[in-house]
């Protein structure tokens, strides 16, 4: 025994030998060993975080979708009841349950007239029978020829012409409007879900555009109580394998008419 | 010289100690990915939660739905009579909504608050709103 200690000490700091085979395979074994848990590791949180990363994107859009969608129903209606908006025929917007809704829905869209932004307010009052309306200092700008837009929602216009702050309407007002009466423009939008995306068509000549990806379905139910109360469903799911799905599910009912 | 004279090998005590102090990192490793796993599930579960609270929120300002005389004024005033609704997208994440008591103001022109608090695993989220009479 002696000797052979001896004997592998000098082969083994004399350099003359090196690992004996067996010494080398257990080595490497414990090596891959140790690689290999150290890489299925590594590679569990790769897709892990990937995932992740997908899943709060697709949550991310959902939100958007959800709260768009939501705030465009919460202003439906504005404004009286049109059927010609943009200069173009918003289609037949009657139901013989409801009379006029400012919505139409179907399995994969949503048609919404009336949402809109308050862009202006009167800086004079609009007597009855006048074709102008004065808007506050550099309000004029928000406006171009040819958008409909709506009175402190009392009435609707169509806008021929803007010099300065100053929009000249197509027709006389019908009624009078006091100082500080809000001009909204009235909006036909129609969202929609193909494809995995929620388009968003505002019937302005740029055509549908793209709001929120990975929405894969929407559902709207109008409430059997009150039809101005819709529920949407939206659902989204994330572009990445294995998929992840989540819906979220909201109520919302149109302040106006 | 001694330490190139020492030709024994590792002990087996040795061995388990490294065994351990591996198998401790490789476990703090994974613990983290269990942390961001569950931070992602709160923010999924947080978001149903918030969209509930304000859906639920969304019909009591519905004149139709919820009549103010009636609908409103007949919720509970207090939280631990409040009236309790399970959320189904999210296992055991309950809903529980009451108003303020006594109302603010004077007919027709009363206001109450309409306090909702979720619930699940743990977690709440508060949400309250005030709802008028007209």
């Amino acid at each position: 025994m002696e000797r052979k200690h001896a004997q592998l000490q000098h082969r083994r700091f004399g350099g003359l030998g090196g690992f004996s085979l067996v010494e080398l395979l257990v080595a490497i074994a414990i090596s891959s060993i140790l690689a290999i848990a150290f890489w299925t590791l590594a590679a569990t949180q790769d897709s892990t975080y990937k995932a992740q990363d997908s899943t709060g994107e697709m949550q991310q859009n959902l939100r958007v979708a959800v709260q768009m969608l939501s705030g465009s129903i919460i202003g439906a209606g504005l404004g009286p009841q049109v059927s010609t908006i943009n200069g173009q025929n918003a289609g037949a917007w009657y139901n013989a349950a409801n009379g006029w809704v400012p919505y139409r829905i179907t399995a994969t869209s949503i048609d919404i007239i009336g949402c809109g932004q308050v862009p202006a307010s009167l800086s004079a009052q609009a007597a009855a029978g006048t074709n102008v309306l004065a808007l506050q200092a550099g309000q004029g700008a928000n406006f171009t020829v040819g958008q409909d837009i709506s009175v402190e929602g009392m009435e609707s216009a169509v806008v021929s012409a803007v010099a300065g702050d100053n929009l000249t309407l197509s027709a006389a007002l019908a009624l009078t409007h006091p100082l500080q009466s809000n001009v909204y423009l009235l909006q036909w939008a129609t969202y929609s879900v193909g494809g995995g995306t929620l388009s968003l068509d505002l019937h302005n000549g740029n055509g549908p555009q793209a709001v929120a990806s990975d929405i894969t379905a929407m559902n709207i139910v109008a409430s059997a109580v009150d039809p101005k109360e819709l529920t949407v469903t939206i659902t989204g799911t994330t572009a990445t394998t294995p998929t992840v799905t989540t819906t979220l599910t909201d109520t919302v009912f149109r302040r106006n008419n | 010289m001694h330490r190139l004279d020492n030709h024994k090998g590792f002990t087996l005590l040795e061995i388990l100690v490294a065994l351990v102090l591996f198998a401790v990192g490789a476990l703090m490793l994974a613990q983290m990915q269990l942390f961001s796993l569950k931070g992602a599930t709160f923010g999924r579960e947080a978001m149903i939660a918030t969209i509930s609270a304000q859906a639920q929120m969304e019909t009591f300002r519905d004149p139709v739905v919820s009549p103010f005389a009636t609908t409103i004024l007949d919720l509970p005033t207090t939280e631990a009579t409040g009236t309790v609704v399970n959320i189904a997208a999210v296992p055991n994440m309950t809903m529980t909504y009451w108003r303020s008591d006594p109302p603010g103001g004077t007919a027709p022109m009363r206001f109450v608050t309409i306090n909702v608090q979720v619930t699940w695993k743990g977690n709440t989220l508060n949400f309250s709103t005030v709802v008028s009479e007209v």
